[in-house]
C-alpha cells in the first residue's frame, strides 16, 4: 500500500518536471514569441527582481500581505455570519424559511456581475473589495452548517433530552460537535471560492495587491510579471488549502471514524 | 511507463496546440475581413466610418470591414497580439507599451494630437484651487493611458509624485467613483469628461502640456503580419482617413456631423469633445516633418519616462522607434 502511494507520487513530480522541461524547450527553441510565454529563467529573474524592487514601488511581500488581509478578513466575517445562521437555519425552521430562498438565490451569481453595483453602493476603498469577497465565502459555508445539523442522529439528540439535557446543552453539546466536520468543509470550500474571486476584488482601483498586480502587468504586457503573480497565487492556494486540512485533522480528528 | 507515454503526449499535443494558436492567424494570402480595434470617440475613425469611406473602399476588394469597440488601447494591444485585429487605434503610450514589448506591429497614422479633449479635472468646491492642494488627493486615470502619462508628467513637475494616490480605473469607473464623491480629482478623456465637468473644472488639459512640448496623441498601429502581406490595403486605408483630415479643415460641419452621429452625440457635444485636437492631414505631417522627426522624438521622451517609472522594462532606443514608425505611408499620400 505504501509502494503503491509512493509510486503515484512519482508520477506526480515526473508530471510537473514535463512540463517544466518542456515549457524551458519552448521558450529556448522560440517556438512562441516571449510576450505570450516568457521562459522559466525570466520568470524567476522577474520573481527576484520584484522581491528585491517590488512592483510598482511597493514591496512584492506587501501586495501579498494585502491580498492575504483581504482574503482572511473575508473568511473570517463569513465564518462569524454563517456559522450561526447555518446552525440556526438548520435547527429552526422558521429561519430556514426566511433565508433560505435568498441566499440559493445570490449563490448561483457569478460575483463580478454584482461588483460594480457594489462599488457604487460601498465605494472604491477596501470594503467593496472584502464585501465581494464576503459574499463569495458566505453560501458555502451557510450550506455546509445546514446539512450538517440535518445530518445529526435524532437518536443522540434524543437520548441527550431524555437525560434531562436542556435545548441549549443539546445545541451547544450535540449538534455542534456533530455539525463540525461539516462546518469545515464548508469553510475550506469558502475560502475556495473567495480565493478564486480575489484578482476580479483588486480589478477596480486598487493599487496593491497579488491581484491588482496581475492586471496592471497586463496593461503594460508585462507577461513575465503575470506569470510571478499567477505562480503566487497557485502555490498559495494549495499551502492555504494544505493549512486548513491539518487545522481540520486537528480539530475534528473524529471525522470519519463514527 | 505507459503511463509516462500518455503523459508525455498529452503534454506534446498541449504543445502542438500552443504554437498551432500562435501560427493559425498569419499570413492569409487572400483577406476575406478586417478587422479594425477602434475607440468610442467622434475621431476620424468614427467619421470615415459613418460616411461609408472605408466600407466603399473594402467593399470595393470584396473585403468585409469589421469594428472591434475597445475603451483604452490596453485590450486593443492585447489583440494585436493574439491577432484579433488588423488594425487599433489607441494612445501613443500603448504604442510605447507595444514597441517596448516587441509586439509585431508598425505606427502607419497618428488619428490626433490630443488637446483639450484631455485633462485633469478637479471638483468645484473641493479646495483644490492650485497643483500643490492636490497632495495627500485621490487622483484616477486609466493606467498606461495617454492620461495617466500627462498625469504623471505634471505631478513630477510639481514635485508631487510621492504625495498623491494614484487609482487605476476604467473611464466608466471614474465616472462612477466621481458622481458618489469617491475621488475629486481624475485625468481622463471625452466623453467622460463632459459629465464631470458639470460640476468640475480643469486644472491642466493636454493642450498645455503640447504647448509645453509634451505631445500626446491617438495613433493607429497595423499588425505586422498584415502589413507585410498587404501594404496596399494599409494605403488605402489610410487614403479614407486622411480624406476625413481633408475635410475636416475644409468642411468640418460634414465630418463633425458625421462623427457625432456614429457616437448618438448632437452636433455641438462632438465639437467640444474634439475640442482642441488636431488632426494634421498627410500633407501636413510630411511638410511639419511629424511623424519622420517630431512624432518620434515625443515617442521617445515618453518611453524614457515610462522606464523611469518602471512601467516599461526598457526605454525604446530612437532607432527602435523609427523601425516601429512606418512613415513611408504618410509620405506617399502626402506627396500628392
Amino acid at each position: 500500500m505504501k509502494a503503491r502511494k509512493k509510486h503515484y507520487w512519482g508520477i506526480t513530480v515526473a508530471t510537473w518536471l514535463v512540463l517544466l522541461v518542456v515549457w524551458q524547450l519552448v521558450t529556448s527553441l522560440k517556438i512562441t514569441p516571449e510576450i505570450l510565454l516568457p521562459s522559466p529563467e525570466k520568470v524567476i529573474s522577474t520573481f527576484i527582481n520584484l522581491s528585491k524592487y517590488g512592483y510598482n514601488g511597493i514591496p512584492l511581500w506587501y501586495h501579498f500581505m494585502i491580498t492575504m488581509v483581504r482574503l482572511l478578513s473575508a473568511v473570517v466575517l463569513a465564518i462569524i455570519t454563517a456559522v450561526p445562521l447555518g446552525l440556526i437555519s438548520g435547527r429552526i425552521r422558521i429561519i430556514y424559511s426566511m433565508f433560505d430562498s435568498i441566499i440559493q438565490f445570490i449563490r448561483p451569481i457569478p460575483p463580478l456581475a454584482y461588483y460594480t453595483l457594489l462599488i457604487l453602493w460601498v465605494g472604491i476603498g477596501e470594503t467593496s473589495k472584502v464585501v465581494l469577497l464576503y459574499l463569495a465565502a458566505f453560501a458555502p459555508i451557510y450550506l455546509a452548517c445546514i446539512s450538517g445539523v440535518q445530518k445529526v442522529n435524532d437518536d443522540y439528540i434524543k437520548s441527550a433530552e431524555s437525560l434531562g439535557a436542556t435545548p441549549r446543552q443539546v445545541f451547544f453539546h450535540v449538534i455542534f460537535p456533530s455539525a463540525l466536520p461539516d462546518i469545515f468543509t464548508g469553510i475550506r470550500t469558502a475560502v475556495g471560492m473567495a480565493y478564486t474571486t480575489v484578482v476580479a476584488a483588486e480589478m477596480v482601483a486598487a493599487t496593491y495587491g497579488i491581484g491588482w498586480m496581475i492586471i496592471n502587468a497586463s496593461k503594460y504586457l508585462k507577461s513575465d510579471v503575470m506569470f510571478v503573480g499567477i505562480i503566487i497565487l497557485g502555490i498559495t492556494g494549495v499551502a492555504l488549502d494544505q493549512f486548513l486540512k491539518v487545522i481540520e485533522r486537528k480539530i475534528v480528528f473524529w471525522s470519519g471514524k463514527s | 511507463m505507459r503511463k509516462t507515454i500518455k503523459v508525455l503526449a498529452v503534454v506534446f499535443s498541449l504543445l502542438l496546440i500552443m504554437t498551432g494558436c500562435s501560427n493559425r492567424k498569419n499570413d492569409p494570402k487572400k483577406v476575406s475581413e478586417v478587422r479594425i480595434g477602434i475607440l468610442q470617440v467622434p475621431n476620424d475613425v468614427a467619421a470615415a466610418r459613418q460616411l461609408n469611406y472605408l466600407k466603399a473602399y473594402f467593399d470595393k476588394k470584396h473585403i468585409q470591414t469589421k469594428y472591434i469597440i475597445f475603451d483604452s488601447g490596453v485590450d486593443a494591444n492585447k489583440a494585436l497580439v493574439s491577432g484579433d485585429i488588423d488594425f487599433a487605434t489607441m494612445g501613443d503610450t500603448n504604442g510605447v507599451v507595444a514597441m517596448s514589448s516587441k509586439i509585431d506591429a508598425k505606427l502607419i497614422w497618428v488619428n490626433d494630437v490630443l488637446g483639450n479633449n484631455e485633462g485633469l479635472v478637479v471638483r468645484n468646491g473641493s479646495g483644490i484651487k492650485d497643483f500643490q492642494d492636490l497632495a495627500g488627493q485621490k487622483i484616477a486615470t486609466p493606467f498606461a493611458s495617454t492620461s495617466h502619462y500627462s498625469l504623471m508628467m505634471t505631478l513630477k513637475k510639481y514635485n508631487l509624485l510621492d504625495k498623491v494616490s494614484l487609482l487605476d480605473m476604467d473611464t466608466q469607473d471614474i465616472v462612477a467613483a466621481w458622481n458618489r464623491g469617491d475621488i475629486s480629482a481624475a485625468y481622463t478623456w471625452q466623453p467622460t469628461l463632459t459629465p464631470m465637468l458639470k460640476n468640475g473644472h480643469f486644472l491642466i488639459t493636454s493642450e498645455n502640456l503640447r504647448n509645453q512640448n509634451r505631445v500626446t496623441a491617438n495613433i493607429t498601429l497595423v499588425r505586422g503580419g498584415f502589413e507585410r502581406s498587404h501594404p496596399e490595403l494599409v494605403k488605402g486605408l489610410l487614403q479614407q482617413l486622411n480624406r476625413t483630415h481633408q475635410e475636416m479643415q475644409t468642411d468640418s460641419k460634414k465630418i463633425i456631423t458625421a462623427a457625432s452621429k456614429q457616437n448618438d452625440l448632437g452636433y455641438n457635444e462632438a465639437k467640444s469633445q474634439i475640442g482642441t485636437s488636431e488632426w494634421l492631414t498627410a500633407k501636413q505631417m510630411v511638410d511639419q516633418k511629424f511623424l519622420t522627426e517630431t512624432f518620434q522624438e515625443q515617442l521617445y521622451i515618453t518611453g524614457r519616462f515610462m522606464a523611469q517609472q518602471q512601467t516599461i522594462d526598457h526605454a525604446p532606443t530612437k532607432k527602435e522607434i523609427s523601425n516601429f514608425v512606418a512613415s513611408n505611408y504618410v509620405e506617399e499620400l502626402g506627396d500628392k
